[in-house]
């Protein structure tokens, strides 16, 4: 067995996502590998050696001489060259994880070829050709301590000023509270996901609010009642969608956001998304569909300043060549504070539990191979099925709408949750499926042992044998349904480590955090511009401007974290709470009135 | 021992000179002790013209309007600023506080102050209302029932503070100008001994002005009977009404258009050289008052004459006579018919008799009186300046209600003044101010009303012996057995109370008790049972007593109308009148 092989073997044990990454990604011949004089292998890429052609070994640990080696900050080694400078690192280090960031795929593949991972594997996270706002939404980097290996450095500068700036950029949104109107859709699938970016953020201490236009979605399906004639169906569509754009409008111009971010099948129009641009903040979309399917992404996705999807590769492609070019890879994820572990009665076991669960639609592929399940017992969840159909009896729910309480105790109850996604021609599994639904972190988050099938961008997200099990057929799915329906424990293991690496990974608030500081890296100054003249934590500005150790300072505190913080949020505090009404009170309750007269005065 | 009192008033002008006779009373009652006043920048000039003040502390928020948004940081100036203004009043120690202000700022300033004396609107240490003395409960009931409340806002004010408005008229301190002088600033034309008429257009509010064009009639009528000087008053927003009248006028050359060139002081200069005022219900009104002038005053809208007539003898007051009038605080109008019901032509006439005679009168060539009212200022029996209507209109159950009413509270609230020897028949007033002749629909209201009022007293025995069970259980010691027992007592109580609340929306005429029962119910600030109950018990004593005062302030006015209807039935049933067969 060759050096790599052996290396991915073991990096497929540590690292399997990034194994199946550097397995799948073609070998570039950008490195040259030549021998030291000590007889040990460096990289070098084009005329730059990245260590010492005479002893990497020596030159490593007298690069380390100033660095400051303590317990409690994490080493962080920008560049991975061959290793020298890690391995001197990983001796000295007391910490349990370092992490290595290099840039280039390419270099990894060549370490691989030319340098035995056996000391580095245990102690050491290769981060590897990723996004800098993705490394950071996934670890923390409060505490790390930063050793850049020069050499690196100079091979890819621009990404490590990157990393530098998605630094500053994650310090500057942790610090401030940014202010985010989420677009809604009418309907459909992404709304729960658009209502969850709105509690994750504020969960994070951001400001989020949503233009909720789904209230709105009885009269944009009525129009299509209203007359036959499919010309003024259009029209009136047409006029609707512009109303919407209004309404849209009027909302951000209260709200006055640092960020506009629009879900998948949100109403606006080009004109929509013009007239939002005089607002001069970023205007964002989160594509969370397929793009194969829903093909509406050609009309607008380049009227956006920020296009995320589920799926990259091709759509990037395609994307590029509408004019969409800052498109950026953004799967999806559960919310925990949702999807969570909890305890049913009896009752709810006995409505909810079963061998096998599906929530869902009623597409194509699932009505066409759901009944090789029906020896099972097996529940169906969801809408759309024909109830007259031989799965109708198996529909628990008679086809309505169920609430997210109903969803999380279907996840906790099943045994088994099957999670096929969906598909309109395939009749079973989508041999060719790429991009990871939401209930798949959900399911995980909720603690649910869950069986999938086959999809591409799956293994970077979990691990598929530790943390998740797939199913390339509806063969292979009722031979995982037996086996385990019979090895539950294993099962259980298995949704344990996947639910660890969802929290871990995989939640809306890390998707939100890896998008902000996407954003805003491009947008730093125009924030931190929009912070310091907008006083953007009213109540801290407040406090500064009454002054800390001053009566009215100390009781201003209380304030802190207010949502729109304004003398109202005193008052209505003031009016629920109990007792003697204080000095700092009563100044308040007089200087309320004297604004409220002033502003009748006009 | 008073020594320092404090007086807010944060109103406008005329609030200011209707709270002189306070001002006086208290200086009379109080001679030694140091008066401050407290009044907005925008009167700071004015109230120097204020008497026995010996100090003035100016509440200045004009400075912040410049300033960029309320909604920034200037909040906390604005705090600051409020802050360090208590604060250094505070100093102070005031053991009289004064409230004219009405408002929640003034109150929450009074809690803020820590004062322990007060008289008028303020809040509780929790911010709950609370107003103190009651004559300024009243004041919190009045607005809601206008048509029946006797008092003008100066009485009401003056006996809040603890002193009587009898022989403390309002005043102001005269004006150091030389009227001879600004006569000639402003105008050649005027000549010593001529009859100057002043005349204000203007008001804060639109919907309560006499038209222009029927000043401009006026005026000419004016001049041309009486040779009369006008002078327009009015302020700088008022220019356009005054370009109005000269416009409307056919003696535009001889009218002095005076709106927007004089400041406050010249104003009163000037409007003391005048023989009469005539005006809308403004604070020159009430200038006039203060001065001396005569005024003829012009309530439309939500004026109303009973609540800010000019508090002295001898003025005349016009008024509509319509269903609307006086209209609600807050209301706008859409399609505003008062102020066209009184005509030029009416005071017109009404002046020239009084300057020829110095009688307030209507005249035999006076026509359309019927929606009108004409009132007339004096000094009546019982001491208090009083409204006497000059046109004999029918009377009516609210006139009967608010002239018992005048006693009635001077008796329940408590006044200063011994009263013992002022006796007011109101019965023999009523015959004289107001026609009499049909009364049977009346007594059968006055009756009916009577009921109400038994009915009422009957609730209010109830709620005292309800009240008093409460004490009993009370005084037992142990309330955690006796609590449920309580509960259900005070839901009782709780039941009583809605009911008495809603004869007073049933019978607007009573509701003026009922709402002072719910002022002193909201007083309470007991939270100990036993006390509370104590004094809810006091809240039905004073209700009881209130109804049996009514009643028996009842009986001799309905036995006089009664009476009044027999002699007119024997009259129209004597003998010679009857049919008897074969004469």
């Amino acid at each position: 067995m060759n050096l790599y092989t052996k290396n991915l073997a073991l990096l497929k044990v540590t690292q399997p996502s990034l194994a199946k990454r550097v397995e799948l990604e073609p070998l570039q011949k950008i490195v040259n590998v030549v021998m030291a004089k000590d007889g040990n292998p460096i990289p070098k890429i084009g005329s730059i050696s990245l260590h010492s052609t005479y002893n990497p070994f020596k030159e490593a640990s007298d690069s380390l001489l100033n660095f400051n080696f303590n317990s409690v900050d994490q080493p962080v080694i920008y560049g991975l060259g061959f290793g020298y400078h890690v391995l001197e690192i990983l001796k000295r280090t007391r910490h349990k994880e370092i992490l290595v960031i290099e840039p280039l795929m390419a270099i990894f593949q060549a370490f691989l070829y030319s340098v035995d991972i056996k000391s580095f594997v245990n102690n050491t996270k290769f981060i590897v050709a990723t996004p800098p706002p993705k490394i950071l939404a996934s670890n923390q980097s409060e505490n790390w301590n930063v050793y850049e290996h020069i050499p690196s450095i100079r091979i890819s500068d621009v990404y490590f000023k990157r990393m530098n700036l998605a630094i500053k950029t994650s310090k500057v949104i942790k610090k401030n509270r940014i202010k985010v109107l989420i677009v809604n859709p009418y309907y459909g699938g992404s709304l729960p996901t658009a209502n969850y970016c709105v509690q994750a953020l504020n969960e994070m201490g951001h400001h989020a609010e949503s233009v909720e236009c789904e209230k709105f979605a009885d009269g944009f399906f009525a129009i299509n009642n209203s007359t036959r004639n499919k010309e003024n169906i259009e029209s009136l569509s047409k006029q609707f969608s512009g109303f919407m754009g209004q309404l849209i409008a009027a909302k951000a111009a209260d709200f006055k956001p640092d960020l506009i971010l629009a879900l998948a099948q949100a109403p606006l129009t080009p004109e929509a998304i013009r007239n939002l641009k005089l607002l001069n903040v970023p205007i964002a979309f989160w594509f969370v569909e397929d793009f194969r399917n829903l093909t509406y992404w050609k009309d607008i996705g380049s009227c956006y300043d920020y296009f995320f999807t589920i799926q990259r590769g091709e759509f990037f492609e395609k994307l590029s060549n509408i004019g969409a070019e800052n498109h950026y890879y953004l799967p999806q994820a559960c919310l925990p504070s949702m999807h969570r572990k909890i305890p049913l009665s009896t009752e709810e076991m006995n409505k909810y539990s079963s061998d096998v669960s599906f929530m869902g639609a009623g597409y194509f592929n699932r009505v066409q191979s759901f009944p090789r399940l029906l020896d099972y017992d097996f529940k169906i969840w969801g809408t759309e099925w024909n109830l007259d159909s031989i799965l109708g009896s198996r529909v628990q729910n008679n086809n309505k709408r169920l609430n997210s309480d109903n969803i999380i105790k279907i996840y906790n109850a099943a045994k088994i949750n099957l999670n096929l996604h969906s598909s309109s021609f395939h009749e079973g599994v989508n041999p060719v499926g790429d991009f990871v639904n939401p209930r798949t972190f959900e399911i995980a988050a909720c603690g649910g042992f869950q069986l999938i099938d086959d999809r591409s961008e799956l293994d970077d997200l979990m691990d598929p044998i530790k943390e998740i099990v797939t199913f390339s057929s509806i063969d292979d799915l009722c031979e995982k349904i037996d086996y385990y329906l019979n090895n539950s424990d294993e099962a259980k293991v298995i949704a344990s480590c996947g639910k660890e690496r969802v929290l871990k990974e995989h939640t809306i608030q890390h998707r939100m955090e890896e998008m902000l500081i996407y954003i805003f890296m491009d947008n730093l100054e125009q924030l931190t511009t929009r912070f310091k003249v907008e006083s953007r934590d009213p109540v801290v500005s407040s406090i500064d401007y009454a002054g800390l150790s001053t009566d009215l300072g100390k009781y201003l505190e209380q304030f802190r974290g207010s949502n729109d913080f304004s003398i109202k949020t005193m008052v209505d505090k003031i009016s629920i709470s109990t007792g003697d009404l204080s000095k700092e009170e009563l100044l308040v309750l007089m200087t309320d009135q004297l604004v409220k007269t002033e502003s009748n005065n006009g | 021992m008073v020594k320092n009192i404090l007086i807010l008033n944060m109103t406008r002008m005329g609030d200011l000179i209707q709270t002189t006779p306070t001002i006086t009373g208290l200086r009379k009652k109080y001679r030694d002790s140091n008066i401050t006043l407290m009044v907005t920048k925008d009167f700071e000039e004015f109230s120097k013209n204020i008497p026995h003040i010996n100090k003035r502390v100016v509440i200045d928020i004009k400075q912040f309007r410049d300033r960029k948004s309320l909604n920034g940081f200037l909040w906390i100036d604005l705090y600051r600023y409020l802050e360090s203004l208590l604060d250094e009043l505070k100093i102070n120690n005031y053991d009289l506080l004064i409230n004219l202000s009405h408002s929640k700022l003034s109150a929450f300033m009074i809690s803020y102050l820590g004062v322990k004396n007060v008289r008028g609107f303020g809040c509780d240490s929790n911010g709950d209302r609370i107003t103190f003395d009651p004559w300024m409960q009243y004041f919190g009931t009045e607005p809601f029932n206008r048509r029946i409340n006797p008092f003008n806002l100066v009485e009401i004010f003056t006996r809040g503070a603890g002193v009587t408005p009898e022989n403390n008229p309002i005043h102001l301190i005269p004006s150091s100008i030389d009227t001879k002088i600004l006569i000639k600033k402003f105008s050649n034309s005027i000549k010593e001994g001529d009859l100057i008429i002043g005349m204000q257009a203007g008001s804060s509010i639109e919907g309560r002005r006499w038209s222009p064009k029927s000043f401009a009639i006026l005026a000419d009528g004016l001049i041309e009977s009486l040779g009369a000087k006008l002078i327009l008053f009015g302020v700088d927003s008022e220019k356009e009404l005054g370009e109005q009248i000269v416009y409307f006028s056919k003696y535009k050359d001889e009218l002095i258009d005076l709106t927007g060139r004089t400041n406050v002081d010249e104003l009163s200069s000037l409007v003391k050289r005048c023989s009469y005022l005539i005006t809308n219900d403004t604070g020159t009104m009430h200038i006039a008052a203060a001065v001396g002038t005569t005024v003829v005053g012009l309530f439309f809208a939500h004026a109303h004459p009973y609540e800010t007539a000019p508090y002295s003898p001898g003025h005349v007051i016009f008024q509509a006579r319509i269903e609307c009038a006086p209209c609600s605080y807050g209301v706008e109008c859409n399609n505003i018919v008062c102020v066209h019901k009184v005509q030029p032509d009416h005071l017109l006439l009404m002046i020239q008799r009084h300057h020829a005679n110095g009688v307030w009168e209507t005249t035999k060539t006076m026509s359309n009186m019927d929606e009108i009212n004409i009132f007339n200022t004096y000094i009546g029996e019982d001491s208090r300046l009083r409204l006497r209507s000059l046109i004999k209109h029918p009377i009516t159950l609210n006139d009967v209600i608010r002239e018992v009413y005048a006693e009635h509270w001077l008796k329940s609230l408590g006044q200063e003044m011994d009263r013992s020897n002022i006796h007011c028949d109101i019965g023999e007033l009523l015959f004289r101010e107001y026609d009499c002749s049909n009364t049977d629909k009346l007594c059968m209201q006055i009756d009916d009303k009577m009921v109400t009022l038994k009915s009422l007293e009957s609730i209010a025995s109830i709620g005292i012996k309800l009240a008093n069970q409460i004490i009993n259980l009370c005084s037992r010691g142990n309330l955690t057995k006796t609590i449920d027992a309580v509960k259900i007592l005070a839901e009782e109580i709780e039941k009583l109370d809605k009911k008495i609340n809603q004869i007073g929306f049933v019978n607007p005429e009573l509701k003026s008790i009922t709402d002072m029962f719910v002022k002193r119910k909201e007083n309470i600030q007991e939270n100990e049972p036993t006390q509370l109950a104590l004094d809810t018990k006091g809240c039905y004593a004073k209700l009881l007593e209130e109804c049996t005062s009514l009643v028996s302030l009842l009986i001799p006015v309905s036995n006089k109308f009664k009476s009044s209807n027999i002699d007119t039935f024997h009259a129209v049933v004597s003998s010679i009148n009857v049919e008897v067969p074969g004469r």
